[in-house]
């Protein structure tokens, strides 16, 4: 039945070879850095989870319920088109016309914020499985509780999380693809822009599924060896009480 | 007597009625006799040519000369219990669907290119535009100089696209083009002031002001940008179904329902009958 006539040839030539490799360029941009608002933002509330303090872990976990239940495609929305909305016209204004590329910040801040809520959950959880008796130790000879978390928990806690955490790491980069709704040219939308020229579309998506592919098993490769080297060796498998 | 005169009337004209099944079947009418199922890929948002009614049901001018083909297949093939059924398509999965025979038949908005028909086949032009401009009246856009230092927002993946790019080589444009994902996006982008002005076929730019609860802010200005004949998509290599296809159309138009059809789905919208559009229907009217 099928009259479809192929051309693998398309995504090899220019310019469909380069627009496929600019938007290899904008995934891996905008992954790398909402990753580093991810970490750092998720790393400070996951520890506020963790605090003694309950008005600031009532704040943290309203964050993270909060970004974690709303799906990113709608969050990818609220940040692109109703933000300039609620703020002052001159602030709105700003972000809609004189910020360059305001669709990529807007994913920027978007994936990074959410991506953050999963994080806090990995270093909440990763703070809450060093044993307690580790922490009423520390205390009890005298560490303060910023000394205690820096030197104690923070220690252990993030190196038991490293496999999770390079997992959500793999995760951001797929999410990218959700960023094509509000414009952002990464893979999903120059393999789609290619389609609408070419209508090539099984070798575009092919080309694109090939290129997510080759970079989660390139940071897969990278990442193993992050986990091998920060493993505690015996720490997971000694039982702890 | 009667009775036997009336049912020799009745074989015969069962056997008049049937020369389809006479010949060999190939293409899309051997696979609706086969699976007794003709499959109609519908646009959800390409107004007035295919969307949701009240029911989300999909209706539409396109959706109705779709369904009509699909009369007169059950008619070629003399069976009337073909079941006729409707399957969502968007820009990204129409050529796909349609090749590998998920959907018999697309309709929405497709421009018949050239291009495209190195893919797919197009039936009989129902409807011709082009890409123009619609602007935000606060801009002074009025034309396509005057888009230089201004934002412009397009759909992903459409002509439209093509038509622009090509605009901004040719007339060196020094302007922000802004992706958008679908109409809906690309209008409010306009009303939030994200951009100046927007490239869309131009019936579906009036279709877009019918709805916007702002529409004396924006105006439809300067020409039209390009040519774009809109075409039923069908599979290639398909004369006996596209022959069907086509017969069913000409049939519409050369009795001038057509115009009817135009008259109560565009009518209500402001979209005015062009002499392009009035020439469409005239010239594709062919004789029996």
């Amino acid at each position: 039945m099928s009259a479809y006539n192929w051309n693998w040839a398309v995504i090899v030539s220019e310019p469909y070879v380069g627009w496929l490799l600019d938007g290899l360029a904008v995934t891996v941009m905008l992954a790398l850095s909402s990753w580093a608002i991810a970490l750092v933002l998720g790393t400070v509330i996951g520890l506020a989870r963790t605090l003694p303090s309950a008005p600031l872990r009532w704040l943290a976990t309203g964050y993270v319920e909060l970004f974690r239940n709303i799906p990113v495609l709608v969050q990818m929305f609220l940040w692109f088109f109703v933000l300039p909305e609620l703020l002052p016209r001159e602030a709105g204004h700003w972000l809609k016309r004189d910020l360059p590329h305001p669709e990529f910040f807007s994913a920027m801040v978007c994936l990074g914020l959410y991506t953050a809520s999963r994080v806090a959950e990995q270093v909440r959880s990763g703070i809450t499985s060093v044993p307690p008796g580790l922490a009423a130790a520390a205390r009890a000879s005298g560490l303060s509780l910023a000394q205690t978390y820096r030197y104690v928990l923070v220690p252990l806690g993030f190196r038991i999380i490293v496999p999770p955490l390079t997992s959500e790491f793999l995760g951001i980069f797929k999410n990218t693809s959700i960023a094509l709704t509000i414009g952002v040219m990464e893979i999903t939308a120059s393999s789609r822009q290619i389609e609408s020229y070419t209508f090539q579309g099984y070798e575009a998506f092919a080309a694109a599924t090939a290129l997510y592919l080759l970079l989660a098993l390139l940071l897969l490769f990278l990442t193993r060896r992050i986990e091998a080297r920060t493993r505690i060796p015996g720490w997971i498998a000694r039982s702890n009480t | 007597m009667i009775l036997f005169r009336l049912a020799f009337a009745a074989v015969a004209l069962c056997v008049m009625a049937a020369p389809a099944s006479s010949e060999e079947l190939y293409g899309t009418l051997k696979k609706v006799h086969d699976t007794k199922s003709f499959t109609i890929g519908y646009r959800e948002a390409s107004f007035p040519f295919a969307y949701y009614d009240d029911q989300k049901k999909p209706t539409g001018f396109a959706v109705e000369l779709c369904t009509r083909i699909g009369e007169a297949v059950k008619q070629q093939l003399n069976m009337p219990d073909i079941e006729i059924r409707y399957l969502p398509v968007n820009s990204q999965t129409r050529i796909p669907l349609l090749t590998n025979g998920t959907i018999d038949i697309e309709c929405g908005s497709s421009t018949i290119s050239l291009g495209r028909q190195e893919q797919v086949d197009f039936t009989y032009s129902f409807y011709v535009t082009g890409g123009r401009l619609l602007a935000s009246k606060e801009s002074g856009i009025k034309d396509v100089e005057d888009l230089n230092g201004k934002a412009v927002g397009v759909a992903q993946g459409t002509s439209n696209e093509i038509t622009i790019n090509q605009l901004i080589k040719s007339r060196k444009l020094n302007l922000k083009l802004v992706y958008v994902r679908d109409h809906a996006e690309g209008m409010l982008a306009l009303e939030t002031g994200r951009i100046d002005a927007y490239v869309h076929d131009e019936v579906g730019e009036y279709a877009l002001l019918a709805k916007s609860t702002q529409r004396e802010r924006f105006d439809l200005v300067g020409p039209l940008l390009s040519f774009d004949p809109y075409g039923l998509m069908i599979r290639r290599d398909d004369s006996a179904f596209k022959l069907v296809a086509n017969r069913a159309l000409a049939t519409i138009y050369r009795s001038g329902e057509i115009y009817q059809m135009f008259k109560r789905d565009f009518e209500p919208f402001g979209i005015p009958m062009t002499p392009a559009v009035d020439w469409t229907y005239k010239l594709n009217a062919l004789p029996e």
